[in-house]
């Protein structure tokens, strides 16, 4: 029964493709597009002490020129970035570097890997198929009340004309409803995603960022949650809320060719 | 093996900021931390300036505090 019981943990969602060391989204990739994230096998955050070493690695798996990697410092804002073959190599390899006051990147550029790190933070993934427009969105809770995923829409759309409906978004590992629980500042931010149970207060990232979607018009069939707790699957991946300072990052990385 | 430090100075503002409570949370991820309250007119604000081997971890600590803004960041090692 416990054999069963794991096998069935580990068995990845079926929207993905599983690798040794990330997942990618099946939708994405049956349109050339990269989306995927990476395990805890390697820290890719920028305290890791084999920062280079295992960004190149892991980069070289997916394709990618570690050098090439955009990356944004995250200060779990509201703030979007809109990326050229100018910015080529921000934060590759130095936080010093990476993008400032922004929590998402966009490019319509081919060939420009854009990447956010997290450790219970959502990560989404977003493409347009028509214009050829893809991004990637940091969304703590502080950044989610900003509407980082609504102003990365918004910006997608007023920039490139991207609209709603031909949007495909894939939802990175999070802590979940599930675990993610919450202190009244947090709490008094949000009319939905907030759950009592038993005294505590818990938030979902994942519904509130989906939310903000669908109320801008993605359509549900077009959003692909990964359905990975980081807490609950602190084997596989990285949770801040579990390891504290000795949590790695992993990385969500999108990039089309 | 690469280790890199930071200087990364920036603001945190929070009309209900604990100064104290802030820098104790700072000082397990940085050196040299200062905690300078800069708030006028009823808006919390701290400005902090550390140094630190993982500024990412930094702003995920802040970012339960207040908005980051402001932010200021140079390799120093």
């Amino acid at each position: 029964m416990r054999i069963i019981m794991l096998a069935a943990k580990t068995k990845p969602n079926e929207s993905l493709l599983q690798t040794s060391h990330y997942y990618q989204f099946k939708a994405f990739l049956d349109k050339g597009v990269i989306a995927c994230f990476s395990n805890r096998k390697l820290d890719l955050g920028f305290a890791s002490p084999d920062i280079i070493e295992n960004r190149k690695y892991f980069l070289k798996k997916t394709g990618v020129n570690y050098e090439d990697l955009v990356c944004c410092q995250q200060p779990h804002g509201g703030g979007v970035a809109i990326i050229g073959k100018q910015d080529i190599g921000k934060g590759a390899n130095s936080f010093a570097t990476a993008v400032r006051d922004c929590d998402a990147l966009i490019t319509d550029c081919a060939n420009l890997p854009l990447a956010v790190f997290t450790a219970d933070c959502l990560s989404l993934f977003m493409f347009s198929p028509k214009k050829k427009v893809i991004a990637v969105v940091h969304a703590g809770w502080r950044s989610t009340k900003e509407g980082i995923t609504k102003n990365t829409l918004e910006l997608m759309s007023s920039r490139f004309g991207v609209g709603p409906k031909e949007i495909m978004v894939g939802l990175g590992p999070a802590i979940r409803s599930c675990c993610y629980e919450i202190t009244q500042e947090c709490k008094d931010c949000f009319q939905d995603g907030v759950i009592e149970k038993n005294g505590k207060t818990y938030l979902d990232l994942v519904k509130i960022n989906s939310g903000q979607l669908k109320s801008m018009g993605v359509l549900s069939e077009n959003i692909f949650d990964c359905g990975f707790c980081t807490l609950c699957r602190n084997d596989e991946f990285f949770s801040y809320r579990k390891e504290g300072k000795a949590a790695g990052r992993m990385m969500s990385l999108i990039v089309f060719k | 093996m690469l280790i890199k430090k930071y200087s990364l100075e920036f603001l945190l503002n929070n009309k209900n900021i604990n100064q104290e409570e802030v820098k104790k949370s700072l000082l397990e991820f940085g050196d040299n931390v200062d905690v300078a309250d800069t708030s006028s007119n009823g808006q919390g604000s701290l400005k902090i300036h550390l140094e630190t081997i993982d500024p990412a971890t930094i702003f995920d600590v802040c970012a339960q505090f207040g908005r980051i803004g402001c932010i200021k960041v140079n390799e120093i090692i």
